[in-house]
């Protein structure tokens, strides 16, 4: 499991995991994306009290396109319905929870620097309201029309780890923009 | 220390069954509802053409849900008497964003889908009121409202903002008509929910948007509040890409933990405002949750997806406000479509108005993915 590091300008002592994938059909690219996270869901952690949360600006969009371009070809009567749950922004959420077993809280965020920051805000109040005990906040960047590859960046929070992000210029290496273009702000368990 | 009471000042409301939350309200408590036959669907193709569409309600095919989510928030925002502060959270839900640009993108239009997500509302409403404050683009399906709310009451609870602008909207998808209707989860007559002859859900469309703000501010401007939001309890099942755990495990715990964070006993509650899809396997996971949480004192239940049909995103908010106008009323509405109770699932809804002092509303929620979400709603009283 990643331990601490730092990427450019922005430092982490949490788990954290980033990478690329190849442009997959969104199942597919759960599938591989599931195994590369799987050491930053490794055990101990309790499932019912654990919270995990998806940030991404297209989560679902190929999905959907695709959907409807396969029925609008061979017809709505006869349209395979296989696809259409992937063509919802929450699947991808569901399918890293069902993976890892996660059954607290599941948020899905939609957007980009924003997002991330609502994921974090959120992961914050549900560890310092004692709703969870350990969170995960994973940021996908699917691959589509203006992007060759998927990327991903994740991290793990617990009640004794904290998060510091701090704001950056922008940064162009391709990695770290999901986490590192965006406005963040400390996330630390508070005492009150 | 006791968390600070969070309160509804304003609500908007675009449903299919009214632009307004009173007219919403008195149809739903009529036993009214919106289903009925589209030629336009019948022209494109699909088998079932039956939905719940505000015909009423004109707007540019790929910003519908933007324009439903603003027409909704002025309300809000009107009924408050408030003028939003640069810093006010904005907090919007939504299953697909704008679902007929990815539609059109399909059939070929160029567009940039980020533009359409649901971020989109999230934006034109910070745009519309020139809000500064901090925002979340919630996309957690058929839940999505709920979340919502739950995100501002903790912003509001917190102290990060002193105004917050929430809920969430859906436009009518005919990929979520195409979808639903080829998984075999689509009724082809009628949503029936908890019903022994259900057989499916009925695609509907609208927003909800409610203006929220801290007990002590709505008291310091005057303004009496509409309702209390007090918790909001998740969970997920983390069993199947659409089917609910079979024994409503998931959704009992989200019920469950809802009333531990309000601190409110079972037996406290005054209705359930469920989730009631009409679906077979839903609605029976459902009505397993709440005979075991409640323990055999289920309180009155209803549902009103029969009547508006099923709003994905926007239909925990919508149903949230029927909620709030309930508790005021002190009348649980009909469960229009539910006229003889399943014995297998063993839960019978009210079919007719039912007047019963109300205090404690439960909000259910759950979507595809399993996952799971109850809002807690309390009759404001001083």
């Amino acid at each position: 499991m990643p331990g601490a590091e730092a990427m450019g300008e922005l430092k982490l002592a949490t788990p954290y995991a980033r990478g690329a994938l190849p442009a997959l059909d969104e199942e597919a690219t759960l599938d591989r994306l599931c195994a590369e996270l799987a050491p930053l869901f490794a055990p101990p952690f309790d499932a019912e009290r654990s919270s995990l949360a998806v940030v991404s600006s297209n989560a679902g969009a190929r999905s959907a396109v695709e959907f409807w371009s396969q029925a609008q070809r061979v017809g709505l009567a006869v349209a395979s319905p296989a696809l259409f749950p992937w063509t919802l922004a929450n699947a991808a959420c569901g399918r890293l929870a069902r993976e890892f077993g996660v059954r607290g809280p599941n948020y899905t965020f939609s957007g980009r620097a924003a997002a991330l920051s609502s994921a974090l805000q959120q992961l914050a109040d549900d560890l310092h309201f004692a709703r969870v005990t350990a969170g995960w906040i994973v940021a996908i960047d699917f691959a589509g029309p203006s992007r060759a590859r998927t990327l991903f960046a994740a991290l793990r929070a617990e009640e004794a780890h904290h998060v510091e992000l701090v704001s950056t210029a922008a940064n162009r290496r391709a990695h770290s923009r999901l986490c590192a273009a965006a406005q963040l702000r400390r996330l630390i368990p508070r005492s009150n | 220390m006791k968390p600070a009471r969070v309160v509804v000042t304003g609500i908007g409301v675009a449903s299919p069954l009214g632009l307004q939350l009173d007219e919403l309200w008195r149809n739903v408590a009529a036993g009214a509802g919106a289903a009925r036959e589209w030629p336009d669907l019948a022209e494109q193709g699909f088998r079932i053409r039956a939905a719940s569409r505000i015909g009423s309600f004109e707007a540019p095919e790929l910003r519908r849900g933007r324009e439903l989510a603003l027409h909704a928030a002025r309300a809000a925002v009107e009924q408050s008497h408030a003028t939003p502060p640069r810093n006010t959270g904005v907090f919007v839900g939504s299953t697909m964003g704008e679902s007929a640009a990815f539609e059109r993108a399909a059939e070929g239009a160029e567009l940039d889908l980020e533009d359409f997500s649901v971020d989109s509302f999230t934006r034109a409403l910070r745009e519309a009121f020139d809000l500064g404050g901090p925002a979340s683009s919630i996309a957690t399906a058929c839940a999505a409202g709920n979340y919502a709310l739950g995100a501002a009451l903790d912003a509001l609870r917190a102290g990060r903002i002193d105004f917050a602008l929430a809920g969430a909207a859906e436009p009518f998808s005919r990929l979520a008509m195409l979808g639903f209707s080829r998984s075999r989860a689509m009724a082809p007559d009628a949503c029936r929910p908890f019903d022994r002859r259900r057989n499916g859900m009925q695609l509907g469309e609208g927003a909800a948007m409610f203006a929220l703000e801290r007990a002590e501010e709505a008291e310091r401007r005057g303004v009496e509040p509409l309702a209390e939001v007090v918790a909001l309890g998740l969970s997920c099942d983390a069993h199947h890409a659409t089917a609910p755990l079979e024994d409503g495990s998931g959704m009992r715990r989200a019920m469950r933990t809802a009333l531990e964070y309000a601190q409110v006993e079972p037996r406290c509650v005054d209705w359930i405002n469920a989730h009631g899809s009409g679906t077979v396997r839903s609605d029976a996971a459902e009505a397993r949750a709440i005979r075991e949480l409640f323990d055999g004192n289920v309180p009155p239940v209803s549902g009103s997806k029969g009547a508006l049909g099923h709003a994905l995103g926007a239909a925990s908010a919508l149903e949230a406000a029927l909620c709030i106008a309930g508790l005021r009323a002190g009348v649980v509405p009909p469960t229009f479509g539910h006229e003889v109770e399943d014995p297998d699932a063993g839960l019978r809804c009210e079919q007719r108005a039912l007047e019963q002092p109300l205090d404690i509303a439960l909000n259910n929620a759950f979507a595809f993915g399993g996952v799971n979400s109850c809002l807690v709603l309390r009759r404001w009283a001083n």
